[in-house]
C-alpha cells in the first residue's frame, strides 16, 4: 500500500470531566508503549471505557494512523465485529473477500491504535480478531476493554480498580478526604446538580459513607450524585442501605462490586416514576443511539404517552440513565451498556421484550420504505439510515429469530437496495440475505426475492460466479411461484453475470426483459433498472448509439423522480458512451456530474467508476499527468471500500495505465499516481471537477436568491468547507459537535440546491 | 454437491440438536478467489477459535480443512458434541459459512 496522509480519529469528545485515575492513566500509557495488546478489565461501571478513551486521546498524536474507537456494545453477532472495525475507521467493506482478510490488508502498514470497547459479550470473536490483526499488522496496537481478559498470547491485562474511597473508622480531615478519587467524582457531579456544592465538615462523613457503600464504583457514584437535587446525603445513604442490605460486607471482589452496581441501578430504577421506568425498559430495544421521534414511535402507549416522551427523556438524562448528544436543534440519546442490560431484563420481566422489538423492527421498515421510494430525499435518507446502522442490524437479527416477519424483511431488504448498494457492507448484507432466505419457506416469493437480491450484491462484489448461481436459483423458484418482482431482480443481476462471461446477447435479452416488464407492469423503478442495465451493456459492447438512447431515457426518468443512486451509474455509462462516440467535452461533463451524484450519497464504489472514467478521458486526450492522478485518486477511494478494479473495467484501466506510462515515463507515472492516491476523497473530487472545465449540472434543482438564504453560521461553515477542512476540523475550529456541522452542511446544500462540498467551494469562490 | 448448490445455498442451516459425542461435522463455505494468505488466515482463525472452545471443555476439535480451488469451496471438519458448538466456533472465527452438517467418516484401508 502507498503512503497515506494522516487520518483524523473518531474518539468522542468527553461529555463530563475526567476525574482522578492519574496513576491508572500513567500506567495505561506506559504499558501501551511496550505492549501491543492491553486489556483493561474490571467490573461494570468501573470506568474502563473512560480510562481507555482518555489514554487513547492523549496518545493519539503518537500514531500517524490515528486512534480509533470501536464500540462493540451494540454488536450481538460476532460475525459483525470486522464490520464494526471498518465502520469505526470510516471504511466501507465492499469486497467479496473474507472481511477479516480485508481488514488485515487494510490495516497492514498502518500505525494506529484501535480501542475495542465492551468486548465481554463477544470475547471469543474479539480474541480471534485481536490475534489475527496483531499477527498480520505489526504496527497496530490494540487497547481493549472487557470484564474479562481476551486470553490471547501476548496480552497484558490491567485491572481497573474502583476509585479510592476514604477508609472506614479513620479520622481524616476534609482536605484529606477530598483527595480520594471517589469523593472527588461525587463532588464534581454534585456540583452540576447543586450549584455551589462543597464538601465540608457538615457533610463529609455522609459523603465518605456513601462512597464506601458504593464501593467507589464510578457509575454507581454518578447515579447517586444526580439524586442530590432532591435527596440529601443521609437520605441517599438510607435508601441505598436498604437496597444493598442483602449483599454481604465481606470480601469486595469483582463479583461483589458488580452486585453493588446492579443494586445501585435497581435503587435508581426504583426512584423513577412508573412512566420513566417503563420508558427506560423499552429503550433497551435500541442498538446504538436513538432520537425522540423514534422513541415516540416505538415506546409510547397509554402508560408512556407520546406527548410526555420529550419530558421523560429529559428526566432520564438528568438522572444519568441516558446520555444525550446535541447537534444543532436535534438530540440523540443512548444508554450505557450496563444500564441497557438492566433495562432489557426489566422489559423481559414485564413480558414486553418481543412486543417492543417488533415495534423497533417495524420502525426500521418504515425508515427503509422512505428510502425505497427513491426520490429527491435520497441523500438525506441514506445519511439518516447510516445513523441508524446499529438499529438496522439489530432489527435484522430480530427477524432471523422471528421468521413470521420474513415477508416484511424481504420488503425491507428491497427498500434498502440503494442504501446497501452505496454503503455496503456487501459480505454481511449477502450473509443476512442468505440467512433470511433460509428461514423463508422453500418455494416462496420471499426466498426467490432474497436470493435475487443476494445475486445483485454479488454483482457489486465482482463475484459473478455467485451472481450467476444465485440468480438462476432465484429464477427457478420465481417461475414456480410466478413472482414478477423476484424475476426482474434476478434477470437484472444475472445480466451482469452474463456480460462478465462475454455473453452480450444473453445479457441484453435479460435486461430487455426487465425493461419491458417494468413498462408493462408500470413499475417505474424496474423500468429504470432495465434502462440502466442496458446502458451499461451497450456501452461495454460498443453499441454506443443504443447506449446513449437508453441512457438518456433513464436519466430523464431518474431526474423526474429526483433519485441519485441509479443516475450516477447512468451518467457514468452515458459519459463513457459519449466519449467513445467522439464527444470528449460532453463525456467529461457527464462523468463529473456522475461523480457529484455519487459523492452526494457517499457511494464510494460509484465514485471510483466516475473517477476511472475521467482518467480514461484525460488519457484519451493526451493529458497523462492528470489521468494518472485520477487513477491514483480512484485507487485511494477503492482502498476505502476494499475493492479492486472491476472485471468489466479492467481492460480499459490497463490500457490507460499503459498509455500513461508510455506518455510520461514510469517514474513520473509513479509520482503522479502516488499524489492522486494521497488525496482525500474531497481533494480527489475537487481535482476531478476542475475549474477550467464546464461546471457539472447539479442533480437537484437550484433555488433562487441563495446568497440571502444562508445564516451567519452556515456561511461561516461554508467558508471553512471551501478551505477544505473536514467536518471534524470544522467542529474543532468552531467548538461544535461534528454532527452539528453535518446538519449545517446538509442545510447549506439544500438551501443552495447543491449536492457536494465541491459545489459549496465554487459558490464561496464566486461570492463578491 | 454442485457448484450451483454451493452458490445458491444460503447460510444458517437448521440445527437438529445434539448428536453422539465426538460426532463428525462438515462445514462448507465459499471462498471466491482465495489466496494462500487468506487460507492461512482462515486456518489460524479456525484453529484459534476451536482451541479456545476446547480449552473450556466444550468438546470440540478442529481436524482440518480442504480447499477446492476450482469450485471456490472450503470444507472444514470438526468433531464436536453438537452442531451448535460447531456453529459457535465458526462464528467466533469470524469466517462466514454456508452449511454445517453431521457426517460419517469412511476410512480407507491401511
Amino acid at each position: 500500500m502507498g503512503t497515506r496522509s494522516p487520518r483524523p480519529s473518531n474518539l468522542p469528545a468527553e461529555l463530563a470531566s475526567f476525574v482522578g485515575r492519574r496513576a491508572e492513566l500513567r500506567e495505561v500509557k506506559r504499558l501501551l508503549t511496550t505492549t501491543r495488546l492491553l486489556t483493561l478489565t474490571g467490573s461494570g461501571g468501573a470506568g474502563k471505557t473512560r480510562l481507555a478513551l482518555r489514554a487513547a486521546a492523549e496518545m493519539a498524536r503518537g500514531f500517524p494512523g490515528g486512534a480509533w474507537l470501536v464500540s462493540l456494545a451494540s454488536v450481538q453477532d460476532p460475525m459483525l465485529i470486522p464490520h464494526a472495525v471498518f465502520a469505526a475507521l470510516g471504511v466501507q467493506d465492499l469486497s467479496a473477500d473474507l472481511s477479516l482478510s480485508s481488514l488485515t490488508k487494510y490495516l497492514a502498514g498502518r500505525r494506529l491504535l484501535l480501542v475495542l470497547d465492551n468486548c465481554e459479550h463477544l470475547l471469543d470473536g474479539c480474541a480471534v480478531l485481536a490475534s489475527t490483526l496483531l499477527t498480520a499488522c505489526p504496527d497496530l496496537r490494540v487497547l481493549a476493554t472487557s470484564r474479562q481478559a481476551l486470553s490471547v498470547t501476548g496480552e497484558v491485562r490491567m485491572l481497573v480498580p474502583p476509585l479510592t474511597v476514604p477508609a472506614a473508622g479513620t479520622r481524616m480531615s476534609v482536605e484529606q478526604i477530598v483527595t480520594c478519587d471517589a469523593v472527588w467524582l461525587l463532588s464534581e457531579r454534585a456540583t452540576a446538580v447543586v450549584p455551589g456544592f462543597t464538601v465540608d465538615a457538615g457533610n463529609v462523613a455522609a459523603i465518605a459513607e456513601l462512597c464506601r457503600r458504593l464501593d467507589g464504583i464510578p457509575l454507581a457514584l454518578e447515579l447517586a450524585a444526580v439524586r442530590l437535587g432532591s435527596l440529601s446525603f443521609d437520605q441517599l445513604n438510607q435508601g441505598l442501605a436498604a437496597e444493598l442490605s442483602v449483599l454481604g460486607r465481606g470480601n469486595r471482589g469483582a463479583e461483589a462490586r458488580q452486585q453493588t452496581l446492579e443494586a445501585t441501578i435497581g435503587w435508581s430504577y426504583g426512584l423513577l416514576d412508573e412512566p420513566e421506568r417503563r420508558l427506560w425498559a423499552r429503550l433497551s430495544v435500541f442498538a446504538g443511539g436513538f432520537d425522540a421521534d423514534a422513541v415516540t414511535e416505538i415506546c409510547s402507549d397509554p402508560r408512556v404517552p407520546a406527548d410526555q416522551i420529550a419530558g421523560l427523556l429529559g428526566a432520564l438524562v438528568e438522572k444519568s440513565v441516558l446520555k444525550r448528544h446535541l447537534t444543532g436543534s436535534s438530540a440523540r440519546y443512548w444508554l450505557l451498556d450496563t444500564l441497557r442490560q438492566y433495562a432489557r431484563a426489566r422489559l423481559r420481566e414485564h413480558g414486553e421484550e418481543v412486543v417492543y422489538q417488533q415495534r423497533h423492527f417495524e420502525w426500521i421498515c418504515g425508515l427503509a420504505r422512505s428510502i425505497g421510494l427513491c426520490d429527491a430525499r435520497q441523500a438525506d435518507l441514506l445519511h439518516r439510515m447510516h445513523l441508524e446502522h446499529d438499529n438496522l442490524w439489530a432489527a435484522l437479527e430480530f427477524c432471523l429469530h422471528h421468521p413470521e416477519n420474513v415477508v416484511d424483511a424481504v420488503q425491507l431488504a428491497r427498500d434498502l437496495h440503494a442504501y446497501w448498494g452505496a454503503r455496503g457492507p456487501y459480505s454481511d448484507v449477502r450473509r443476512i440475505l442468505d440467512a433470511l432466505a433460509e428461514v423463508a419457506p422453500e418455494h416462496s416469493a420471499s426466498r426467490a426475492r432474497l436470493l435475487a437480491m443476494s445475486a445483485t450484491v454479488a454483482t457489486a462484489q465482482n463475484d459473478f460466479a455467485a451472481c450467476a448461481a444465485l440468480s438462476q436459483h432465484a429464477l427457478r423458484i420465481a417461475a414456480d411461484v410466478q413472482d414478477t418482482e423476484a424475476t426482474v431482480i434476478a434477470l437484472s443481476a444475472g445480466a451482469w453475470a452474463r456480460l462478465a462471461a462475454g455473453d452480450v446477447g444473453g445479457a441484453t435479452e435479460q435486461a430487455e426483459s426487465v425493461l419491458s416488464t417494468g413498462r408493462l407492469m408500470e413499475m417505474e423503478l424496474t423500468e429504470l433498472e432495465g434502462l440502466l442495465t442496458l446502458c451499461g451493456i451497450f456501452t461495454w459492447s460498443g453499441e454506443l448509439d443504443r447506449a446513449i438512447d437508453v441512457g438518456e431515457q433513464g436519466r430523464a426518468l431518474s431526474e423526474a423522480r429526483g433519485e441519485l443512486w441509479m443516475r450516477g451509474f447512468l451518467l457514468t455509462f452515458l459519459a463513457q458512451a459519449t466519449w467513445r462516440r467522439g464527444d470528449q467535452d460532453r463525456g467529461e461533463a457527464l462523468a463529473r456530474e456522475a461523480a457529484a451524484c455519487k459523492h452526494a450519497l457517499d457511494d464510494r464504489w460509484g465514485l471510483t467508476l466516475a473517477l476511472e472514467t475521467l482518467a480514461w478521458m484525460a488519457a484519451g486526450r493526451g493529458d497523462h499527468q492528470r489521468a494518472t492522478c485520477l487513477l491514483g485518486s480512484a485507487e485511494r477511494v477503492r482502498d476505502d471500500v476494499t475493492l479492486t478494479v472491476g472485471e468489466l473495467d479492467r481492460a480499459q484501466h490497463d490500457q490507460t495505465v499503459a498509455a500513461a506510462i508510455r506518455g510520461i515515463g514510469q517514474r513520473a507515472f509513479d509520482t503522479a499516481f502516488a499524489q492522486g492516491r494521497a488525496m482525500t476523497i474531497s481533494d480527489g473530487m475537487a481535482f476531478a471537477i476542475d475549474n477550467s472545465r464546464p461546471r457539472p449540472k447539479p442533480p437537484t434543482a437550484g433555488k433562487t436568491e441563495p446568497r440571502t438564504v444562508l445564516t451567519r453560521r452556515e456561511k461561516e461553515i461554508a467558508r471553512l468547507v471551501a478551505d477544505d477542512l473536514s467536518n471534524r476540523q470544522i467542529a474543532a475550529t468552531l467548538f461544535l459537535s461534528e454532527r452539528t456541522v453535518e446538519t449545517h452542511i446538509t442545510n447549506i446544500l439544500n438551501k443552495l440546491g447543491l449536492n457536494s462540498r465541491v459545489q459549496i467551494t465554487r459558490w464561496i469562490l464566486a461570492e463578491p | 454437491m454442485s457448484h450451483d448448490d454451493v452458490g445458491a445455498a444460503p447460510a444458517r442451516p437448521p440445527v437438529s440438536g445434539s448428536a453422539a459425542p465426538g460426532q463428525l461435522f462438515v462445514v462448507e463455505r465459499r471462498l471466491p478467489k482465495a489466496s494462500a494468505q487468506q487460507l492461512s488466515l482462515l486456518q489460524s482463525a479456525l484453529s484459534g477459535a476451536a482451541v479456545r472452545f476446547g480449552a473450556r471443555g466444550d468438546g470440540i476439535r478442529y481436524l482440518c480443512s480442504i480447499f477446492v480451488a476450482r469450485q471456490d469451496r472450503l470444507i472444514s471438519l470438526f468433531t464436536a458434541d453438537d452442531a451448535e458448538t460447531v456453529r459457535a466456533v465458526n462464528q467466533a472465527a469470524l469466517i462466514p459459512f454456508g452449511s454445517i452438517e453431521a457426517a460419517v467418516e469412511l476410512r480407507g484401508p491401511g
